[in-house]
């Protein structure tokens, strides 16, 4: 381009100029035949579909599946990651299983069936005659041996919180006993698992889905390092020994994860892949144009620019569903002007959510009325948010800052992310626009900004929070005072009470109204400005079949099959 | 020359060592650890995990238990690729990345020098300028647009390579051109420099008036001495092409040792950032004491110092 | 700076003078002689008048322009360019000519105050460790050898904790790497010139080595580091971008020149003219600032006649 521009302007006379043009005129002449076969060729080879790699793979029943990062591990009872977790449930299954389409539904897993006593507090599972793949029958005793691996604490499993909800579970991990006899887990026989918990939990079905209840194989573990061990050599390929329905065939750090159909798998008739490919895209522009190549079945992402064009062009691939996440500003009530619930309810009143999902992040999220996202079957959060710009500035006013005024500065930080910056620059327009107060935005760099956050080094700080099973808890319990995931100083003695007693609640729905009483708290008191409701966003080959929307993104690999006759586009 | 090259190796031993230090000390001053997360874990949980790794330890015990281990060749278990050792991963990525930067280094030998010649004996006429702007143009786009932009028009809509991966032997062509593009563009920049230098010299208008033909001046004598600039040059250029680029490696999703390099030290994984660290500091001073012989041989009348 | 051009010291025969008849007619500087020749060269003139449009565009353009870089209309959002939005408008509906100006302050700016620093350190630096020799230059190269293997990212964050962020940091963090390979480019050269006969000529007259190094070697030098200095501009300008990733540099809303190309690339297809745009003065700004360079190398080289 710049070439020809140069060459242009260089000293070239009108005569030197018509002299080349009647040059290119001839060799034109010349070409012009080979050019034409040339663009008749390349025509044919555009009309003849080129056989991709997507097409291959779906004729053999092997899917290929972006998966994010790669993972740091493939130990369930380590893992923390959703690339982790997309792996982790093809290879190994809990007692529980996800349900295919609703995650509010308990599916048989390695439990055929279970009981609770009257008031959810002590479960019976009876495990089903199923084999891992080095040939042991799965028994209960697995299951013991797997959670007192999780609550050893010198294997550090950042999880092992989860399993407090067991009898005297924390006890043993923080080894205030020693004898895990006395914890509420115990294989009553070989196939017959019971739990006593803490109390009545009747969300407990829905928790034991989460991989870190999923069992291990004792013997393969015992035989490569032992229970405390992190370094893994039993979850390589080739040592792994799996209980799902698939089993691991290779892994190549960056570039590949392979897992193959396990034919010892109790419900094998039902697998209908053979084989899924995870291969770890960071860059989301490379798996869109994988995904457009036929390099890729499944994306994990969308990029944020070309959201509108497949929202409305392309709903034969593109696929947006709500998602069990809450985007959320979280502020810093320990300094003044935040300290003020004033302050704090202008900052929330002032924002028009709808004009942010709509125009900025624009993949069909839902607006915030409330914290928890909707969706967990039988609780509705409260509706409190709502846009009121003029209720805004008087709130502020009464805070001592009529427009703004005396307002000192505040800076809103964020983690380097494009979808972050944009969604932060927007906000800061509307508070100075609308409430004539200085805001800055800061970028820092994710270790940097999880210190910054940790410390309470900042005002305002751009937070996220996604549920780890169908349950308000796992929204709420975060806000109690001191808890280390609360990270704004705030604290409330009625919501920290009101938290205790929902967890001692004897049913689901007592618990649930003591839940959505406390989130009316939150709700007044603002330590938060919660933005929109996630959704995930995928791009999906249509000849894929059995994938069907989730609020936990979690879709179980074993209803996915390939329908072949379905027309591409 | 031998005691030359023994020499130098002598040197790197406190070069390294330095390195090394540095690198320990300032990895472990940075903001948060390598199991710092968005989800807090609690304290509790962060020491058992910390104690796995040493992490208890006063940093100075730390430093010497390093010291020894690397001593003996073994750089430690990763941190965020659990139970991968740094030897392991090294291993596996470094070839990745020997490939794709050989490559890379032929197309931007290949395209730079002669372009850069043809710019110099050719100044400041048509060819001239084409080729500089060719070259600047190289240097205008940057590798995180080149990149997308070739895997699409190559990958996407012509569909000649793979948008992406590492898995057949083409997937090499795009990724080697993004990033042989940007280094041929420097290379035809200072070898034109280079060689107008030269040919203003002395012995070139020697070998002029002696009749010699052009094409032999220039290839056979003025080249030589014309190549020192980009000699210097490429010393840490070849160190930082064979040790992997992120940027490319990432947009074409290629499992080699650059994405390693900026990854580690944004997990503040200490470990992976001192083995990358390590390894690519000796490819520097490999790099470099190769630049400085070869200065030798390009112009013989320095002597090895 | 120097004055090279005393006729009364013996200096005046040596090669590293212009041996050029205007300069010994009319008894001129080498700056003013260069500075003449720079005048006749008609391609670096335009460089140097288009260089300094964009200057004054992205210095000036500002004051005249209706919109400002942070203001958003999302009603306008993502709009090709159009009489209201010359340049379009940016997926938040902000004005791009008005983020191009703003960004070309920072870029221009940090370009050339960087490259400026980095090129003194690093000149100064190579020239005194070739010139030196022996210990000196092993030390001098090997410290080289430790800066170029240190994990760049974590220095910059650690330079962050450490000072703060401020402007000043900025400069140090770019400087910091791009005077290495400076440094061991005009050690190169000088290692070569040493040897040369005006420079042993020098040194028998008994002139000291400050002097040798500022009047005889570094002039000498010059047209490589010019040449290399229109490369080191586009590096920083980029690098930039890559410091505002780890939290360095200018914050949003603003955005340089750098950071707005990172943006356009991942909007290319979708957005093509918010990688054109700022593309296209980034370009520019490079092709001017090398066309400049070649012929202030021309007009600088000692040796260049008029063939």
């Amino acid at each position: 381009m710049c070439s020809f521009y140069l060459s242009g302007t260089f000293g070239t006379t009108f005569a030197e100029t018509y002299s080349f043009i009647k040059h290119i005129k001839h060799m034109f002449k010349k070409i012009l035949p080979w050019l034409l076969c040339a663009v008749f060729v390349l025509g044919l080879s555009a009309c003849k579909k080129r056989q991709t790699r997507a097409d291959e793979a779906a004729a053999q029943g092997v899917l290929l599946i972006a998966n994010g990062s790669e993972p740091s591990r493939l130990d369930p009872h380590l893992a923390t990651g959703v690339p982790e977790n997309r792996i982790i449930s093809s290879l190994l299954e809990g007692l529980i299983a996800y349900h295919p389409t609703n995650d509010s539904l308990p599916e048989p897993g390695m439990a055929e069936s279970w009981e609770p006593n009257e008031d959810s507090s002590e479960w019976t599972f009876h495990i089903r005659d199923a084999r891992w793949s080095n040939g042991d029958p799965v028994t209960a005793q697995d299951f013991v041996y797997s959670w007192r691996r999780m609550l050893t604490a010198a294997l550090g499993a950042e999880y092992a919180p989860n399993l407090f909800v067991i009898k005297n579970a924390q006890e043993y991990f923080e080894q205030k006993i020693t004898d895990f006899e006395q914890v509420g887990v115990h294989a009553i026989d070989e196939k017959t698992l019971r739990v006593t918990l803490v109390g009545p939990a009747p969300y407990f079905l829905n928790m034991l889905k989460h991989y870190s209840f999923f069992p291990v194989n004792p013997c393969s573990v015992e035989s490569m390092g032992g229970i405390t061990d992190r370094m893994g050599e039993w979850t390589r390929p080739g040592n792994f020994v799996c209980n799902g329905p698939f089993v691991l065939e290779q892994w190549e750090t960056n570039k590949v994860i392979r897992v193959v159909k396990n034919p010892d798998y109790w419900d094998a008739d039902k697998v209908q892949l053979n084989a899924i490919e995870f291969i770890p895209i960071e860059n989301q522009s490379t798996e869109e144009s994988s995904f457009l190549a036929g390099q890729l079945h499944l994306t994990t992402n969308i990029p944020l620019s070309k959201i509108p064009y497949y929202l409305s062009n392309r709903g034969d691939i593109a696929h947006f569903e709500p998602y069990l996440g809450v985007y959320f500003y979280r502020l810093n009530v320990t300094k003044p002007p935040l300290d003020n619930p004033k302050v704090r309810m202008a900052l929330n009143y002032v924002i028009n959510r709808k004009l942010i999902t709509e125009n900025v992040t624009r993949a069909s999220e839902q607006p915030t009325y409330a914290y928890t996202p909707p969706g967990i079957m039988g609780y509705e959060p409260p509706v409190v948010l709502s846009t009121d710009a003029d209720k805004a500035r008087q709130l502020l006013a009464e805070a001592g800052y009529p427009g703004g005024e005396g307002f000192p500065p505040l800076e809103i930080l964020i983690n380097t992310d494009e979808g972050h910056r944009q969604l932060a620059e927007v906000m800061q327009q509307i508070w100075s626009k609308e409430l004539g107060i200085h805001v800055t935005i800061l970028n820092q760099e994710w270790k940097v900004f999880l210190e910054s956050q940790n410390k309470m080094d900042y005002d305002i700080s751009r937070s996220g929070w996604i549920g780890d099973y169908m349950d308000p808890g796992t929204f709420l319990d975060m806000w109690t005072t001191g808890n280390g995931n609360n990270q704004t100083g705030w604290s409330n003695s009625d919501y920290d009470r009101i938290i205790l007693e929902a967890r001692m609640a004897r049913n689901q729905q007592a618990r649930y109204e003591k839940l959505f009483e406390a989130e009316q708290i939150l709700l007044k008191e603002l330590p938060i400005v919660p933005v929109y409701w996630y959704t995930t966003k995928h791009l999906m080959d249509p000849r894929l079949r059995g994938y069907y929307p989730k609020l936990l993104d979690n879709h179980p690999y074993k209803y996915m099959y390939f329908d072949l006759d379905t027309q591409q586009p | 020359m031998f005691k030359f090259i023994l020499n130098r190796l002598l040197q790197a031993i406190p070069v390294l060592f330095i390195i090394v230090a540095m690198t320990f000390f300032m990895v472990r001053a940075a903001p948060g650890g390598p199991f710092s997360q968005e989800r807090k874990v609690s304290q509790q949980i962060l020491e058992k995990m910390n104690e796995h790794y040493g992490l208890n330890d006063p940093v100075y015990v730390q430093f010497f238990n390093y010291l020894k281990h690397a001593l003996q060749g073994d750089l430690g278990y990763s941190y965020k690729h659990e139970g991968r050792t740094v030897n392991e991963m090294i291993a596996e990525s470094f070839p990745v990345s020997l490939k794709l930067g050989a490559l890379s280094l032929l197309f931007a030998v290949g395209v730079g020098i002669p372009a850069g010649v043809l710019g110099a004996v050719k100044k400041n006429t048509f060819w001239d300028y084409s080729a500089m702007s060719v070259a600047l143009m190289g240097i205008c786009l940057p590798t995180f647009v080149v990149g997308p932009l070739i895997s699409l028009i190559f990958g996407l809509w012509l569909g000649w390579f793979n948008v992406s991966g590492w898995f057949e032997s083409g997937d090499v062509v795009l990724p080697s051109i993004t990033l042989g593009l940007a280094y041929a563009a420097y290379i035809a920049r200072l070898t034109r420099g280079g060689m107008l230098d030269v040919l203003n010299q002395d012995y070139i208008r020697t070998a002029r008036a002696k009749g010699l033909s052009p094409s032999a001046i220039v290839w056979k004598h003025a080249l030589k001495g014309g190549l020192l600039p980009v000699v210097s040059f490429m010393g840490p250029a070849l160190a930082g092409l064979i040790s992997g680029s992120f940027v490319v490696e990432t947009i074409f999703q290629i499992p080699g040792l650059g994405r390693h390099f900026v990854n580690a030290a944004l997990s503040r994984d200490y470990t992976m950032v001192l083995g990358t660290v390590l390894f690519y500091a000796v490819m520097i001073i490999i790099a470099n004491l190769v630049v400085d012989i070869l200065q030798v041989v390009l112009n013989p009348r320095l002597k090895y110092e | 700076m120097v004055n090279p051009c005393n006729l009364n010291v013996p200096e005046e025969r040596l090669p590293s003078l212009p041996i050029d008849l205007n300069q010994v007619e009319g008894g001129s500087s080498l700056w003013a002689d260069a500075w003449y020749r720079l005048r006749k060269n008609r391609f670096a003139v335009i460089s140097l008048v288009v260089f300094l449009g964009i200057t004054l565009f992205s210095y000036v353009g500002p004051f005249f322009c209706p919109y400002g870089f942070e203001e958003m209309d999302l009603a306008t959002r993502a709009q090709g360019l159009s009489l209201a939005h010359w340049f379009g408008t940016d997926g938040l509906g902000r004005d791009l000519l008005a983020r191009v100006m703003y960004g070309g302050r920072i870029s221009i700016g940090v370009g050339f105050i960087a490259t400026a620093i980095s090129l003194s350190i690093g000149v100064v630096y190579g020239a005194i460790s070739g010139y030196a020799g022996g210990k000196i230059d092993s030390v001098m190269m090997r410290l080289v050898d430790i800066l170029y293997a240190m994990p760049y990212a974590i220095f910059i964050i650690l330079l962050m904790v450490i000072f703060g962020r401020n402007i000043v940091l900025l400069f140090v963090a770019l400087g910091a790497v791009q005077w290495l390979t400076i440094a061991r480019i005009v050690r190169g050269q000088v290692l070569s010139l040493k040897k040369q006969e005006f420079v042993e000529a020098a040194v028998s007259l008994g002139l000291s080595d400050s002097r040798i190094i500022l009047r005889h070697v570094i002039p000498n030098v010059l047209g490589v580091v010019i040449v290399y200095a229109t490369l080191t501009v586009p590096s920083i300008m980029l690098l930039e971008a890559f410091l505002s990733f780890l939290g360095l540099g200018v914050q949003p809303p603003m955005a340089s020149w750098g950071v707005l190309i990172k943006d356009g690339a991942e909007n290319m297809t979708v957005y093509p003219w918010t990688l054109l745009i700022p593309s296209f003065f980034f370009s520019l700004t490079l092709f001017c600032l090398n066309f400049l360079g070649d012929g202030l190398r021309d007009a600088l080289d000692p040796r260049s006649s008029k063939d």
